[in-house]
């Protein structure tokens, strides 16, 4: 039993409604608001639906067999803990 | 083919990271189960998966509420017999508002259907993965349950955390 913990997956309806009404609230354009968040992740960029799946298909694998109990992230640098 | 003939039951699976999971699994040889509110989105989702090869059921129903659950579950084991693998992917966030703001009715939603659901799910497959020694459980969580942001998803962000958390817990017998 693991978990895993998506950074901004910017393809999906719940990442675009959740960064549009992220930026009405700050009062920004909703493109300077992902930009800013974008940003402050190490790769620079959002994670894809599919980069989530790959992550969800080794922890349901043989290949994960040692590991339970975890919460992984799969958010290309966005926290380190 | 790293899931050949293992039985995946994916919640929120007619869009997004679900979809994009019960596709990558069917094409790694699992027979997959979905279920989310949208039937037409979960119609599609298998559809495509049968065109391509795979083996796909689904049904439509909401996990806040325990019944839907039962009948994904049920549904999913009288499709293909068993349930190898349970993602709990589904997910609801309501407004984004700051804590004192946020409506009590939303975060009982958000707990239900992110922490409830995936709770029920689990004790519903849990019996059968001990009885075959074989059985995987991933939740499908955010980087919003480890992180601090100024304006947060209400309970998303806690109860993301508490997923995670409850469940890690959970004695891995496997």
């Amino acid at each position: 039993m693991n978990a895993i913990c998506p950074g901004p997956v910017t393809e999906t309806e719940m990442s675009k409604d959740l960064g549009a009404e992220l930026a009405r609230k700050l009062n920004i354009d909703k493109d300077e608001q992902l930009a800013g968040f974008l940003e402050s992740i190490l790769q620079g960029r959002g994670q894809t639906a599919k980069e989530i799946a790959e992550a969800a298909l080794f922890l349901c694998s043989e290949k994960a067999s040692a590991i339970t109990g975890q919460a992984i992230n799969v958010d290309g640098g966005a926290v380190f803990y | 083919m790293l899931l050949k003939d293992r039985v995946a039951l994916i919640t929120g699976s007619g869009r997004g990271i679900g979809r994009a999971i019960a596709q990558l699994f069917a094409t790694e040889g699992a027979v997959v189960f979905l279920t989310a509110r949208t039937e037409k989105e979960l119609s599609a989702t298998a559809e495509e998966i049968t065109q391509g090869g795979g083996k796909a059921a689904f049904v439509a129903g909401d996990l806040a509420n325990e019944a839907d659950c039962r009948a994904a579950f049920e549904k999913a084991v009288a499709s293909f017999g068993c349930v190898d693998i349970l993602v709990n992917n589904g997910g609801h966030y309501g407004p984004v508002v700051p804590v004192e703001e946020y409506p009590i009715e939303e975060f009982d939603r958000v707990l239900a259907v992110h922490l409830r659901a995936a709770f029920l799910l689990s004790k519903l497959v849990l019996p059968g993965m001990y009885e075959r020694r074989r059985g995987v459980i991933v939740n499908i969580s955010s980087i919003s349950a480890k992180g601090a942001y100024a304006i947060q998803r209400g309970g998303s962000g806690s109860q993301r955390c508490a997923r995670e958390c409850d469940l890690s817990r959970a004695r891995d017998r496997n």
